[in-house]
């Protein structure tokens, strides 16, 4: 299976009966595209990071 | 199209949230608290008995000198700590929650980007609450049942910590009986979606618990060893995979599993290689099972065999696959002493610090392997597909290992300084008599070494120091108080980062969001259709694992370690 076909079965509920479904071509879909859900995903670990420098150090 | 679902559901989940929080506030839960966090209630008890004992002798002296009654302000427990995160957060996210919730119910959604954020919320809140049921109720009542039924004698071992009973485990069975009995609502399902997004962000803080000096502290050998048993099983199980046609995915996550430690690394390299749900939940549970036999197992053969602590301990941290069943093991081989459990830790530590150079190998293997050519430029792909939160875990490690959140030579925030002893924490004078006393019977000069700086400084000087006077404590015939010193002493010494328990939190909630998400993904038929390979190339490798390990530990451990 080619990666990007793999990337858009997981996108579309990840399993084949019974998940929830989601439409993957929506241009905004951050959760589902996996390099802008890697970028989300780096950002909010930054945030998280810099806030406990900023609070716990 | 339009996401939004109209459904009174998020505005219920925000009012939940906030009675919950209410309650917490006006004390009206404390009795189930108290029940559900057992110890930190009887330290919040004690606290609050020697505050009310300190005030009335302070209010007695000085009524007796005339002078009005001193303020004294009630130090916050761990107990209390907990009710008003509990209470904030209820507050808060309830908040949200029904603002949102009203909003949804009289707002007519229009095609575009506010609908389709606004779509996941619900979704979103309904794995919230479900994650504080786990952290806050069911995770607290498992630890709870399994030391009640060990203390009980009903088991000898703790079945909540041996089986993995914990936030991580009980949120992915939840999320499964809830998608396999009741399905997803509707309005849940945009939000499920972003479980993943949760769960990438928790691996790359993961990063931030491992440090490059804590491994370099380790010993080249048992780092070799280690490394050895750590890639090969790796590389076995990849090879092994692709022999037996397993799909990649399945044979990425499990190897992963299999190869370092279990489930927190079955977690980290999951969305490396883009594993489904039913994968993890299916090498989840290969790995928990054949630990769990392990357990049992090891400590019999090393008995059989006659195995020193040292020579168990080395084995039991490279042979068994989970953190909790090497701990497991170990004290089941060793009850009374710690050096089986010691090193068993110590290369359980190694074995987990391989994590950031398995998730780098396994994306690069994932990348080439899914597309499928030996023809495409290698270099090209991994360019375009390398998953990127990767890099932000190693990015992590690399400032964890450079100190940028703990002194450098930390594991998991914890790390010894002799500098940050606090006046009130140095030793006794009481403590010191005792331990002077004991200096005859010290076995060899570093002992003695140690022993004399302890007394000459009141604090313990360095980390090795530390570790030989904790054996020290166990010479037989050694006066109580002096070992308790010595126990004083090194908790002193050792110290929490503030920035890396914060992330710790941080992690527990993300894990326990993400698992939930992916458990609610996890059907019968995804179970069904990851088929038996998987089991057979985890009992292969497993048992390699085991023997393997067996063998050259008997063969080289008590020339080295």
């Amino acid at each position: 299976m080619a990666m990007n076909d793999h990337n858009a079965e997981m996108s579309a509920g990840g399993e084949p009966k019974g998940g929830p479904k989601f439409d993957r071509g929506h241009p905004l879909s951050i959760f589902v595209k996996d390099r802008n859900e890697d970028m989300s995903a780096l950002l909010f670990a930054f945030l998280i990071a810099m806030s406990g420098i900023i609070f716990f150090k | 199209m339009i996401y939004t679902k109209k459904s009174p559901a998020l505005l219920i989940i925000g009012f939940l949230m906030l009675v919950w929080g209410g309650l917490n506030a006006n004390g009206q839960l404390d009795g189930l608290q108290a029940t559900l966090q057992k110890s930190a209630h009887s330290d919040h008890v004690k606290v609050n008995e020697k505050y009310t004992a300190e005030l009335r002798v302070a209010t007695e002296m000085a009524q007796s000198e005339g002078k009005p009654a001193p303020e004294m302000k009630k130090p916050e427990s761990k107990f209390d700590h907990a009710k008003a995160l509990q209470t904030k957060f209820g507050y808060f996210f309830g908040g949200v929650f029904a603002l949102l919730g009203l909003f949804i119910l009289v707002w007519k959604p229009t095609k575009g980007n506010l609908d389709y954020y606004i779509s996941t919320v619900p979704g979103m809140a309904f794995i919230l609450i479900i994650a504080c049921v786990v952290r806050w109720g069911l995770d607290p009542m498992f630890t709870n049942w399994g030391k009640a039924v060990k203390d009980a004698g009903i088991l000898t071992w703790d079945f909540a910590k041996i089986f993995n009973l914990n936030y991580v485990v009980l949120g992915i069975v939840l999320g499964i009986i809830i998608v396999n009995v009741f399905k997803i609502p509707e309005w849940a399902a945009n939000g499920v979606r972003s479980a993943r997004l949760f769960l990438k962000t928790g691996v790359i803080l993961l990063g931030t618990l491992y440090s490059a000096a804590e491994l370099a502290q380790l010993g080249i050998m048992s780092v070799a060893l280690i490394g050895v048993f750590v890639l090969g099983s790796v590389g076995l199980v990849l090879f092994m995979g692709r022999r037996m046609k397993c799909p990649n995915t399945m044979t990425g996550v499990l190897s992963a599993g299999l190869g370092v430690c279990g489930v927190s690394a079955t977690v980290a390299a999951s969305p490396v290689v883009q594993a489904k749900a039913g994968e993890i939940a299916y090498t989840i549970g290969t790995i928990l099972l054949w630990g769990v036999g392990c357990m049992f197992l090891f400590p019999t053969v090393g008995h059989l065999l006659g195995m020193g602590p040292v020579q168990f301990g080395a084995w039991a941290g490279t042979g068994i696959l989970n953190s909790a069943q090497v701990a497991g093991s170990a004290l089941a081989f060793d009850p009374n002493g710690i050096e089986t459990l010691k090193v068993a830790e110590i290369f359980n530590i190694t074995r987990v610090l391989f994590l950031p150079i398995i998730v780098l190998w396994l994306a690069a293997w994932f990348v080439k392997h899914e597309q499928g050519a030996e023809k495409v430029n290698l270099g090209q792909v991994l360019v375009a597909k390398f998953p990127l939160f990767v890099l932000g875990f190693i990015a992590m490690f690399a400032l964890s290992s450079t100190g940028a959140f703990a002194p450098p030579g930390h594991y998991q925030g914890k790390y010894f300084s002799s500098s940050e002893v606090k006046e009130d924490k140095l030793l006794k004078p009481k403590e010191v008599r005792a331990l002077e006393g004991e200096v005859s019977k010290m076995r060899n000069p570093a002992e003695t070494k140690a022993l004399q700086d302890l007394i000459a400084n009141r604090k313990m000087m360095t980390r090795d120091q530390g570790e030989t006077l904790k054996s020290v404590a166990k010479i037989a015939g050694l006066d109580a108080v002096a070992a308790g010193a010595i126990a004083n002493a090194d908790k002193a010494a050792t110290h929490d980062s503030k920035i890396i328990k914060n992330f710790r939190d941080w992690l527990a909630w993300l894990f326990a969001f993400g698992l939930i998400g992916l458990g609610m993904q996890i059907t019968t038929a995804a179970i069904k259709q990851a088929g038996g390979k998987p089991l057979i190339i985890g009992s292969v490798v497993g048992t390699l694992k085991a023997v393997g390990s067996l063998v050259v530990v008997l063969m080289f451990v008590k020339e080295f370690v």
